[in-house]
This record gives structure tokens, sequence and C-alpha cells, in this order.
């Protein structure tokens, strides 16, 4: 066995490959940045820019948000999702794209990168936030009952 | 956040970007036709 295949067979023993983004639930909250609403993360001041990939960067060693991080979190149920919007009081919740280096845990994923997949408002969001930040992030929200149901626009 | 025990590590790259293409940005129509002169 040459060193690349033995190479090879280590990297498959010590994680696995796929070419398909892991999709996780995750919360946010809405930011008005320059009367812009934008997504931000709930422990850190990171803004997710629209069609641009969340990157996950090391923290520096005199960073003043100094916190347990090691990429973007999700989670993998409904129910795990409900206990991040109460205990952190989101204003957004949703599902997320993961991919790059994921870390899989017992209850949900760290990643390298991540993309917002659907929109799920708290039931107190303004309507109109909700359609700015469709358009801005390309994709599409839906109010679920498990975060309030909100205001409907037809 | 606790997500429990880690269990692995998985390694995506993916064939397909999940991030949504940019809708074009639509030029504004102008208008060809000679405006209807009034007295």
């Amino acid at each position: 066995m040459n060193l690349l295949s033995q190479l090879r067979s280590r990297l498959r023993r010590d994680s696995d490959f796929r070419s398909e983004s892991i999709v996780g639930l995750r919360g946010w909250r809405v930011v008005l940045v320059e009367c812009k609403p934008l997504l931000c993360s709930l422990t850190l001041p990171f803004f997710w820019m629209g069609h641009e990939a969340a990157k996950f960067r090391e923290l520096e060693p005199d960073d003043i948000f100094q916190c347990d991080n090691r990429g973007f979190h999700a989670v993998k149920t409904i129910d795990d999702a409900v206990k991040v919007f109460k205990s952190y009081r989101c204003s957004m919740m949703g599902e997320v794209w993961l991919w790059g280096r994921v870390d899989e845990y017992e209850y949900g994923y760290m990643a390298e990168f991540a993309y917002p997949k659907t929109l799920w408002p708290a039931g107190t969001m303004d309507p109109l936030v909700v359609m700015e930040l469709e358009e801005y992030y390309g994709i599409s929200a839906d109010w679920k009952s498990e975060f309030g149901e909100g205001s409907r626009v037809s | 956040m606790d997500l429990g025990k880690k269990l692995r590590r998985i390694r995506i790259q993916p064939a397909t970007t999940p991030i949504p293409k940019k809708e074009p940005v639509r030029e504004p129509v102008v208008p060809t036709e000679e405006p209807v002169k009034t007295r």
C-alpha cells in the first residue's frame, strides 16, 4: 500500500465524505443595519449576508466575544429548535444548509459553512420585514405554529 | 447550546451550491414611442 492510499484509508476512517449538504435547524436575531433587516447569530455579532456562505472564522486571542464557538450551530429536531427558540428568545428560526467541515453531535451539528434554507419567523415578526428577508436571502418563509402563527400576508 | 456528545466529523463538498442565485437586475423599460404632443 503506497502512502497516498494509506492516507486515503486513514481519512475515510476518521471522517465521512459526502457531496450533499446537511440540513439543520437554528435560530437568529433579526437586526436592522442601516434600516435593512439582517439575520444575526444568537451569541456573536455575526451578520449573515445574502447570497454569500456564512464562513466560520476562528476567534482571535484578543477577541472580546470569547465563547465556546467551533462553527455554525444547528440542532436536529423541531423539539430542540423550540427549546432554542424559547431560551434565546429568537426572532427567527429556520432550516439551514451546512457543509464543509461538519462535526455531528448527539443533538446537532457545528459546521464550517452555512446558508439559510427556509425561514420560520416568530409570531411577533412584522410580515413586511419577513418579506424583505425573503427577498434579500433569496429563500422563502413559512409561519409555523411552534413559533407563533404571526400575521399572514396573502 | 449543549449539543451533547460529539459523534463524528463529516466532510461535505456539495456538488451544487445551496446558495440561491441572485435574480438578474431588471433594466428600466425606456419608452420607444414618441410622446404625444399636446397643445
